[in-house]
């Protein structure tokens, strides 16, 4: 695609350290989330005993 | 305003909010992303003097803009917190804090990428661009408290204070084109007399903010929900052993 195009090094360098950056920091935000919610389904069974903290 | 902000102080009913909206904001980062991919290489013409190297523009900006947003939004989150304790207020800043950082450093090595080809170098230690990694200097000095201090409370203390400091920043990043010389060009969208690019390159550049946006958005919600819930817990948690006349509980 960008065969055509004028600097395309740049250009394509800009856009993969765009992506990279943005989509390794969902990765990272949606691992927490996951960590976060297997946490409190340990913590739910120690504490309340199966209930549900997070929503209530 | 103050009725509102109590409202929207319980942090249940900020999750139920946070748990309809952030959907939303995936859906219109999916669509304005494809839109404004398509917009920036097949939608927009190369630029008379840059050539097709101006298509960085279309990334670079709308990180700049955000990066000193999410700033200003961490500021105004962390003085609610510091001066009317609103409970939420540290939440946000902490949880806004990676995402303005990754911003940040975008704008930065886009900004190189683009220099490289327009003015023959990477770096230029310039008002903008030295004031651009003073910013992100702040970022990671911010997180960097949150992670320094095992005291929740003092480190959102601690934290909102450089938070609060570190507005001057945002003054000097607006105004160093004007102040100094710079290579960087003069403000060319939020200016008097209205934006000096073409209105087929502002199509893009409008819809890949808005999708640079609705991805800020989904991120600090998602990192505000986790870091309630896990607050929540460990408080509960920590209530329970001092109860039952325990050890103290690490957080964070």
């Amino acid at each position: 695609m960008l065969e055509g195009l004028s600097h395309a090094p740049f250009i394509t360098a800009s856009y993969v350290i765009f992506f990279i950056v943005l989509g390794g920091l969902a990765v990272v935000t949606f691992r927490r989330a996951r960590e976060t919610s297997k946490y409190l389904r340990q913590h739910d069974e120690t504490v309340h005993g199966g209930h549900d903290v997070a929503q209530s | 305003m103050s009725a509102f902000m109590h409202w929207f102080a319980n942090p249940a009913r900020f999750v139920r909010i946070a748990d309809a909206v952030t959907p939303w904001l995936w859906l219109t980062l999916a669509i304005s992303l494809c839109a404004g991919l398509y917009l920036a290489f097949f939608g927009s013409p190369p630029d008379y003097q840059q050539g097709d190297s101006v298509r960085i523009m279309y990334i670079h900006v709308p990180s700049a803009i955000l990066t000193t947003g999410i700033y200003g939004f961490m500021a105004a989150a962390s003085a609610a917190s510091l001066v009317w304790r609103y409970p939420l207020g540290s939440v946000a800043a902490k949880s806004a804090a990676p995402v303005g950082a990754a911003f940040c450093f975008i704008t930065l090595a886009t900004g190189a990428l683009w220099g490289r080809p327009m003015w023959g170098t990477w770096w230029e230690w310039d008002g903008r661009m030295t004031s651009v990694l003073v910013q992100f200097f702040l970022y990671l000095g911010y997180l960097a408290i949150w992670q320094a201090f095992s005291d929740q409370r003092r480190a959102a203390n601690a934290a909102g204070i450089l938070a609060l400091v570190g507005v001057i920043n945002l003054v000097i990043i607006r105004f160093s084109v004007e102040w100094w010389n710079t290579l960087h060009q003069p403000a060319s969208l939020l200016r008097r007399g209205g934006p000096s690019i073409d209105v087929s390159m502002q199509w893009p550049l409008a819809t890949m903010f808005i999708a640079a946006s609705a991805y800020a958005g989904a991120i600090i919600l998602t990192n505000m929900k986790s870091e309630l819930r896990m607050r929540r817990a460990q408080a509960q948690l920590q209530s329970m052993t001092q109860n039952a006349g325990g050890y103290r509980l690490e957080t964070g």
